[in-house]
């Protein structure tokens, strides 16, 4: 591991509990930095109840802290599936939307909300629009992997166009879904396609885990065959990767981490483009540092977005994909701006 | 000894490969050759495995290569492909260092370090260490390759060299200046001899072919027209036959050299002009 490499690491991770202080602190209600670290430690046992209020305590608790957990998981899986991806095509620009999760999710989203199952009673009406997105985003990468299946070889330049196309499909038949709903179904969809971490609570923190870690670790596991891949198919080959074995483990692990991203928060672009690219110009392309430094990053990222969302125009929120954005951009253009320098020497 | 048995390759109805059969032995570097679409670079990429013959089979000391894992072939053989991907960003030395992928686990050992530190030294490009691939130019790229390639197959011990080897290089000395072509090729050919490494070589100067091969297997519409020893091999008349050019052949004990596009007497005329 270079210098470079530990560095960029132990910064990351200085960062990553001083974004959870600060995620847990700043917003309308007024929690001070100084209590809110008293009520993070006092969760490890520390005892110094005295200096917060108990609305304070479940404010940070029960709103505030699953909230920090969740942008930061989304965070990292977004950006994981995006340096998996980039990988997987051999392309810096590729992103999950790519292969169809985003269309297909919005498609299905779209079609939950003209159908009003969110408002059917019981445990399937409260979840309905997350499980049609779920369900939406693996169903449109199933469609682009089959299209580009063919004698038990997957091409991945076909399940690209195939991707576009299955994109533009699902982007149409939203279109006219979007045609047909009413103006709250409409309000709704808008919402919904500009992301929230809004309804952020345990539960959901809680059903995401083993759809967010036991991906990016299965992908982590990846690391070295990815590089290899980056060489070209038959060179892989050779030096003794099963592509694809190597193609389909990728794929699926994608698809169900970024599917259940979108199923809880909805769309958040950018992450997944951006976190791995910048990442790469950080560190370099070899995917162990790639993966995980990625993962660090995006949860760093998506959590100070959502911070920002809250404080911008507090008490509203603004939708986190436009902060993602507006953030993203001109980071990416100065990185880019500097390596064309550096280029030029 | 790797074997290639009746080995047919149709893309759609086209025929590249049309039952193909040979041998290719330890210690000896084999050139394949013939003119373009001859189907070389097939018979090489079913050799290496990277394409499935849609008949026939190939077998390295007798076992079927369908039947060997990746894994373990990944050991045994080597293959210099034609076209590199440009795998952005990555490192000289981090390319090389992927030759020796299929023998660690997670980290390179002491001895994958020091493999990969001498295929560099070999091919001379240890000074290029930290230059990412996509600042160099394209021979400096293909010695990279070849280095990686050497490394992939470098033995780490005796019993490695006991496990017979194979390289496999798919016209090795495309941009290279005469200096690398004939240093490239006597490392394969020194490989050979070494570690007793079966060379499959592609090529098409008939001099180098004539200066590093002992065998040579003569390639035309997808068939086999001729194998065996180089210097046998290669006539005046199956190489006019299969491209067309005249050529004329100069050779005694020392010498081998194949001149193309002129015939012997008339460039004789010239001279003496």
């Amino acid at each position: 591991m270079t210098q470079r490499v530990k560095l960029t690491y132990i910064t990351l991770l200085i960062l990553l509990p001083i974004c959870i202080v600060l995620g847990t602190s700043l917003g309308a209600f007024k929690i001070e930095m100084g209590q809110c670290t008293n009520i993070l430690l006092n969760l490890f046992g520390v005892d110094n109840y005295s200096e917060f209020t108990t609305s304070q305590y479940n404010v940070l608790l029960n709103i505030r802290l699953p909230r920090v957990f969740l942008s930061m998981m989304i965070g990292a899986a977004l950006a994981v599936g995006g340096a998996a991806l980039q990988g997987l095509f051999r392309n810096p620009l590729a992103d999950p939307g790519l292969i169809g999760i985003s269309a297909g999710a919005m498609l299905a989203a779209s079609i939950a909300i003209i159908l009003g199952l969110q408002f059917t009673n019981g445990i399937l009406g409260y979840y309905s629009i997350s499980v049609a997105t779920f369900i939406g985003a693996i169903a449109t990468t199933i469609v682009v992997f089959r299209l580009a299946k063919s004698n038990n070889t997957t091409n991945v330049a076909t399940m690209l166009l195939g991707g576009i196309a299955i994109n533009a499909l699902a982007g149409a038949v939203t279109g006219f879904i979007i045609y047909l709903s009413d103006d709250d179904q409409l309000r709704d969809i808008t919402f919904w396609s500009l992301g929230s971490l809004g309804g952020a609570d345990w539960e959901k923190v809680i059903a995401l885990i083993p759809l967010i870690i036991l991906p990016i670790i299965m992908i982590a596991r990846l690391a070295k065959k990815l590089d290899v891949f980056a060489l070209g198919e038959s060179d892989a080959i050779c030096l003794g990767v099963n592509v694809n074995t190597l193609k389909r483990k990728l794929i699926i692990w994608v698809t169900i981490t970024v599917g259940a991203c979108v199923a809880i928060a909805g769309m958040i672009g950018f992450i997944g483009l951006i976190i791995p690219h910048i990442t790469r110009l950080l560190v370099g392309p070899k995917h162990r540092n790639l993966i995980w430094i990625s993962a660090i990053s995006g949860a760093l990222v998506l959590s100070i977005s959502d911070l920002l969302c809250r404080l911008v125009v507090a008490p509203a929120e603004l939708p986190i994909g436009i902060l993602t954005a507006i953030l993203g951009t001109p980071i990416f253009l100065g990185l880019l701006i500097q390596q064309k320098r550096r280029a030029n020497g | 000894m790797v074997k290639v048995s009746k080995v047919s390759f149709n893309v759609r109805k086209k025929t590249i490969l049309n039952k193909v059969s040979s041998s290719f032995h330890n210690g000896h570097v084999t050139a394949i050759l013939g003119p373009n679409g001859a189907g070389k670079s097939t018979l090489v990429k079913c050799i290496a495995g990277t394409i499935i013959p849609s008949k026939g089979h190939i077998e390295f000391e007798g076992e079927n290569i369908n039947n060997i894992s990746l894994e373990k072939l990944a050991c045994r053989r080597s293959y210099l492909n034609q076209q590199f991907n440009l795998s952005v960003g990555y490192t000289v030395k981090e390319i090389v260092a992927m030759g020796r992928f299929p023998h660690y686990q997670i980290h390179p050992s002491k001895k994958d370090n020091e493999i990969i530190n001498s295929a560099m030294k070999l091919v001379d490009i240890s000074s290029l260490s930290d230059r990412t691939t996509h600042t160099l130019s394209g021979g400096e790229l293909q010695r990279v390759h070849f280095a990686r390639t050497l490394a992939q197959i470098w033995p780490s011990s005796n019993e490695q060299i006991l496990n017979k080897q194979i390289l496999i290089l798919d016209e090795p000395v495309n941009n290279l200046d005469p200096q690398y072509q004939h240093a490239i090729l006597r490392l394969a050919k020194d490989f050979a001899k070494k570690y007793n490494v079966c060379v499959i070589v592609v090529l098409h100067d008939l001099n180098l072919i004539a200066q590093y091969s002992d065998c040579s297997i003569v390639m035309k519409e997808g068939e086999i027209i001729c194998e065996g020893k180089t210097r046998e091999v290669l006539t005046e008349e199956l190489l006019e036959e299969i491209y067309k050019v005249p050529i004329s052949i100069i050779k005694n004990e020392s010498h081998f050299n194949i001149i193309t596009g002129i015939k012997y007497d008339q460039l004789k005329k010239e001279l003496v002009k």
